[in-house]
């Protein structure tokens, strides 16, 4: 069954609204294995769907603009995430990591208020972690439109209906 | 890249969305085409050629 490209932006936005919802359900009932589940099938849904959008929508120039897309995205990506990475590393460095000086007969002993309770990975570090990751796929998803945006007017998507001729 | 598509479909009396949609691509695809912006593949190059029933030299002209 063909759709029309509107229809499968309608359906784009109904599951989005969807996972959301099932955002919040699955928060409540503390099941993270519901949005993961419903994230999943939402994506092979819409893939589906994009397969069934009649001809039209896609053809090799906007494949190629978005080859180019994801290419410069990957590009810039890859360095932003990078030096983030490398902050982190930094600064997790930078608090105790719980070496101990050797001790020798006769030396004294380490000072006995070293803290070695405090866990390394926690709870919170998930939260971080899974913020820290959101804003990342944000920080992709907003280079990709403005790389497809960019490439897009270079090859000819700028055009309006008065070039028709 | 130049091309002659714009005169070829005016020696046939078409729009570009009547060549688009007799080849199978968007209409800004021959748009960006005819301007200039996108140099098609092969296979398109040919499709174009062979829908107007000529050699593709005689709609595409390569310039160094």
């Amino acid at each position: 069954m063909q759709i029309k490209q509107n229809v499968f932006y309608l359906l784009v936005g109904i599951i989005a609204l969807l996972e959301v919802s099932i955002f919040w359900v699955s928060l409540q009932l503390e099941r993270p294995i519901l949005i993961q589940a419903a994230v999943v099938i939402g994506v092979i849904l819409i893939y589906f769907a994009r397969k069934n959008v009649e001809k039209g929508f896609d053809d090799e120039r906007t494949q190629f603009i978005a080859q180019k897309a994801a290419m410069s995205t990957l590009e810039v990506f890859w360095v932003i995430f990078f030096v983030i990475s490398l902050a982190s590393i930094i600064i997790g460095l930078n608090r105790p990591v719980h070496f101990r000086p050797p001790s020798f007969p006769g030396s004294q002993s380490p000072p006995p208020d070293i803290e070695f309770s405090v866990p390394l990975v926690g709870p919170e570090t998930f939260n971080h972690l899974g913020f820290f990751q959101l804003s990342m796929l944000c920080l992709i998803i907003f280079l990709y439109i403005g790389f497809r945006i960019y490439y897009g007017r270079k090859y000819g998507d700028g055009a309006s209906e008065n070039d028709e001729e | 890249m130049k091309n002659k598509i714009k005169v070829f479909r005016a020696m046939h009396d078409m729009t570009q969305e009547d060549l688009a949609v007799a080849i199978g691509v968007t209409r800004q695809t021959i748009l960006a085409i005819e301007k200039g912006k996108y140099i098609p593949s092969l296979d398109l190059a040919f499709r174009i050629a062979r829908y107007f029933k000529v050699n593709i030299e005689e709609i595409f002209n390569y310039e160094e």
